[in-house]
């Protein structure tokens, strides 16, 4: 198969690479750019361990292929921290422990995020249906629903 | 199964950190994408492999050509068991005397006995070149008429899963008797049968491995999603007999386990034989698909309850026969998780005096069935707590006011069941009065006299389950035939500078032993909690351990960290002692200095640190270093309990269960983190509210499992209200119960006696999980068709 040229930038990175046409955008991501905070968990698009932010919106990595997203920006859970700062999400979560074994974290952090661009201040039911994208197995959703009802004031206090 | 309790001596005293609800130390590579999975190491040199499957439950293989996949782009080379004739099945690590035991092939030979069994392996240069040659191997099948379920695999005149046996039991395991005789005279004698329906475990990361030999210094390094890296070892190295000492499992972050990942699997086996035969790294990881028909499943047992109590509920005599399908082949635990983990634990938190059960254990065409979250410990609490809810409902009586009646009284305690089974501590009335409590129950009854005088119908459901923890004791595990031992190890080395080391041979998939496990080492040495490592899953560098399973990590490995960071807080105050001229009571260790009381001398823990680990000015007798090593091998285990309460609603129109409320009260003894441990309830809880109303692994009569479990989601899930109960376990140092199983034992019962309080006035008696709106309607229509026949 002939490898087709795409470039994007990647937690703000700029790469240039060649990929099969057939390549999943998660499989580039990790396995081209070396970026494995985007998991893969399933096949078929219902796990979401895989969401990351295309233009600040949250996709599954699995759904789409490489060579659709030339000249994007892609931001992964690796982007969300600034100048080592964690990102308020990433320290709701960290203080309402709504993680546990940490695959699906990357991908619920990225829906996280683009549910509290759209919603920003969630109630619990909107919380639950804007995530009910991402399948987490450990901690049966109720202190992630926190940590993100946690973070909405903060992040809009500082504009995120 | 009766060993004395021996509690040990130490101190039980609660210490600075433990009890803190603290965020845990390891979060930030998780939370930064930078977690470290199997999938995520590529070594040089990489290749990878692709199983090849069969779609069919039950075949003939006859005829299986690799040559055209050899040919293909990229494919290193092929495999079938031809070409791996050297490799035996796997042999299972609990294999419960008298069980006749099929191991798992680790490539199919003649015959292929369940969906997904792996015939062939491609070893390519990318994992596409290798999917991609796949489409080349040529099998011819033979189908097979399919047995997948385990009644039809015992009637008489069954087909054969394997043919050199008589029939297609794996093990018969009876325990007790005396029903007919204790029943006599009761007044009320009911029998029924429930189903506990096989689940799919489903962790998030599914299992993966990287083998890598190195035929230089003939060391093999082994990458593995797992939960018991020293045991895997043992295992890998049996089967392919290869020197232990130069076998290294390296287990990293591991992305969720739920049992399944505790077992040893046939590609494992092959991964370990083809990185020596291709002299290159070689790595898998399992699809979704292949996770589910390939990775072991969970429960499935139906089973036939007989029961005998008096009018005031007080439970005489329990008789349970159950079929438990373990699937075409016996994996690690396969024989015993349905056999001594359910019969033995079925008495729950209740003294009854008589007990007859008997297990059978089945062979079918469906994937093996092995360790799922609590481990035959929830098909036993599903038994004993359906028994109670549907005693009650018979009677006329509440469900609360049964279990106070059966309950073991607080002066019985220690208490041990007709089945040998211990209770070592709990105040299960206290318990449940919390619960009920918190549940608003006196009100809820009285909105169900009127909701139902509305045509409305809500129902309470109760579960006080039970089950033990910590395992184990060696003398109870080889009667058994459970094959591993039952301790735990850990290693506590304070550094020159004043930091800590703690080695584990527990091995966490999301439990957080970092950070509980620093919280225990931190009380123990003074030393502030941010300067302890604890780290776990390599078997080159910790001490030879047992693993995480049975909610053990805390009360075993926990209790280990604490025994062997007391024998370092011991040490050095020893030699702060003799280093300050002070007298040893008179020493204290607070934030990393040493002080003496009533004296102005002051050492800091790195001036200590550096002479323990130089020898200088340290007399000769205190040796050398600060380091301890403890193989905490328990003398008994614990039961933690709780009262669980779900209130429903169910829809008389669509089926559909609402569950309103659910209130989990725990007893897990003493708890190190009470985040954590709330995390881990909620997670059992979502499993045990998953398999009430949604899961299934649904395998059809092809012996196809479904293709998409329904695995909860964010908006299936309920508010759930948690709360704790403390009486400290006599049996570990800590205190400790266990608490990662809780949930999946107590939803499951609570839920279904909840539906089935809601739905008894309409003649409903019986209701299978999952609660489906479909199966919820059909059992109203059947119990209406019924009334309307009568």
């Amino acid at each position: 198969m002939h490898h087709r040229k795409i470039s994007l930038t990647i937690d703000g990175r700029r790469v240039v690479s060649e990929v099969e046409p057939r390549m999943l955008l998660v499989q580039a991501l990790r396995e081209v750019f070396g970026v494995t905070g985007p998991h893969i968990g399933c096949e078929t698009g219902r796990c979401g361990a895989c969401t990351v932010l295309v233009d600040g919106q949250a996709m599954k990595s699995c759904m789409m292929l490489a060579v659709q997203v030339c000249d994007v920006e892609i931001t992964t859970a690796a982007g969300l921290a600034q100048d080592g700062v964690l990102h308020p999400l990433q320290q709701a979560f960290h203080e309402r422990h709504a993680l546990q074994c940490g695959f699906c974290t990357p991908g619920m952090l990225c829906a996280a995020v683009d549910l509290l661009a759209e919603t920003p201040r969630p109630t619990e039911t909107e919380i639950r249906a804007g995530l009910r994208g991402n399948l987490c197995r450990c901690t049966g959703y109720q202190h992630i629903v926190e940590a993100v009802a946690q973070a909405a004031p903060a992040m809009a206090l500082q504009g995120i | 199964m009766n060993l004395p309790i021996k509690p040990p001596k130490l101190d039980q005293a609660v210490g600075r950190l433990t009890g803190q609800a603290i965020p845990r130390l390891e979060d930030r590579r998780f939370l930064t994408g930078r977690g470290r999975y199997v999938d995520d190491i590529v070594l040089a040199r990489q290749l990878h492999a692709h199983f090849v499957r069969s779609p069919h439950a039950h075949a003939r293989i006859v005829s299986l050509d690799l040559s055209l996949a050899r040919t293909a782009k990229g494919v290193v080379d092929a495999f079938s068991a031809a070409d791996l004739a050297e490799l035996g099945d796997i042999a299972p690590n609990w294999v419960v005397p008298g069980s006749k035991v099929k191991g798992r092939p680790p490539l199919a030979r003649a015959m292929i006995r369940h969906h997904g069994e792996a015939v062939a392996v491609i070893v390519a240069e990318s994992l596409a070149e290798a999917v991609d040659a796949a489409e080349r191997v040529e099998v011819v099948y033979e189908p097979l008429a399919v047995l997948a379920d385990q009644e039809a695999a015992m009637a008489p005149g069954a087909p054969r899963i394997h043919p050199d046996l008589a029939d297609n039991v794996a093990t018969r395991f009876p325990v007790g008797k005396g029903f007919d005789e204790a029943a006599q005279g009761a007044d009320l004698r009911v029998a029924f049968k429930l189903r506990n329906q096989r689940l799919v475990p489903f962790p998030m990361e599914p299992r993966a491995v990287n083998a890598d030999f190195d035929d230089a210094t003939g060391r093999l390094t082994f990458y593995c999603a797992h939960q018991l890296p020293h045991l895997l070892r043992r295992m890998l190295a049996a089967a392919i007999g290869f020197p232990e000492q130069k076998l290294r499992v390296i287990s990293p972050d591991v992305g969720g386990g739920f049992g399944p990942k505790m077992h040893f699997y046939p590609e494992d086996v092959v991964l370990a034989v083809l990185t020596q035969r291709l002299k290159r790294p070689v790595k898998w990881t399992e699809t979704r698909g292949e996770n589910i028909s390939a990775t072991t499943h969970g429960r499935d047992h139906v089973t036939h309850i007989e029961v005998a109590a008096r009018s005031d509920g007080k439970i005489l005599a329990l008789r349970i026969n159950s079929l438990a399908n373990v699937g075409a082949y016996l994996s690690s635990m396969g024989s015993g998780v349905p056999t001594v983990n359910v019969a033995l634990f079925v008495l729950g938190l209740y003294a009854i005096g008589h007990v007859e059960v008997l297990i059978t254990n089945v062979y079918t065409n469906t994937t093996p069935v092995d360790a799922y979250r609590g481990a035959g410990r929830p098909e036993a609490a599903y038994i004993i707590e359906r028994t109670i809810g549907r005693v009650a409902l018979e009677l006329g009586l509440d469900a609360a006011d049964v279990r106070r009646t059966n309950f073991v009284a607080a002066d019985q305690l220690p208490y041990r069941h007709p089945t040998g089974i211990g209770l070592d501590s709990g105040q299960y009335e206290a318990t449940l009065a919390k619960a009920l409590e918190q549940a608003d129950y006196e009100a809820f009854r009285a909105e169900q006299v009127v909701a139902r005088q509305e045509g409305r119908l809500l129902g309470a459901g109760l579960a006080t389950y039970t089950h033990s923890c910590g395992v184990g004791m060696a003398e109870l595990m080889g009667p058994i035939g459970f094959d591993r031992g039952g301790f735990e190890s850990a290693l506590v080395r304070v550094h020159p500078d004043g930091r800590v080391t703690v080695l584990s041979g527990a091995h966490s998939h999301g439990q957080g032993h970092a950070t509980t496990f620093a919280q225990i080492a931190a009380d123990e040495l003074g030393v502030p909690f941010e300067h302890i490592e604890v780290l776990q899953g390599d078997t080159d560098l910790v001490p030879m351990g047992v693993g995480t399973f049975n909610s053990r990590s805390v009360s075993v490995g926990g209790s280990a960290v604490k025994i062997a960071a007391a024998r370092v807080a011991t040490k050095m105050r020893k030699l702060a002692a003799h280093m300050m001229q002070a007298d040893l009571e008179g020493v204290v260790l607070e934030a990393g200095l040493f002080r003496t009381t009533g004296g102005n001398a002051t050492l800091t823990i790195q001036e200590l640190g550096r002479a323990a680990w130089t020898g200088q000015g340290v007399p000769r007798d205190l040796g050398i270093g600060l380091e301890e090593t403890e193989f905490y091998h328990p003398h008994a285990m614990s039961a933690p309990n709780g009262a669980h309460i779900a209130l429903v609603e169910v829809d008389i129109e669509t089926g559909e269960i609402a569950l309103r409320r659910y209130v989990a009260i725990e007893d897990c003894g003493v708890v190190i983190n009470p985040l954590l441990a709330r995390g881990q309830i909620q997670g059992g809880l979502a499993q045990g509210i998953g398999q009430a109303l949604y899961e299934d692994a649904a395998i059809d009569a092809e012996g196809m499992p479904v293709a998409d479990p329904p695995i909860p989601r964010s908006d299936m899930m309920p508010w759930m209200e948690i709360d704790f109960v403390c009486t400290p376990s006599p049996n570990n140092p800590l205190g400790a119960k266990g608490i990662g199983e809780a949930g999946a034992l107590g939803a499951p019962p609570a839920i279904v006696n909840a539906a089935l309080d809601a739905l008894w006035p309409l003649g409903v008696r019986e209701l299978d999980m999952p609660l489906t709106p479909q199966r919820v309607l059909a059992a109203i229509a059947a119990a209406t068709a019924g009334r309307e026949r009568a």
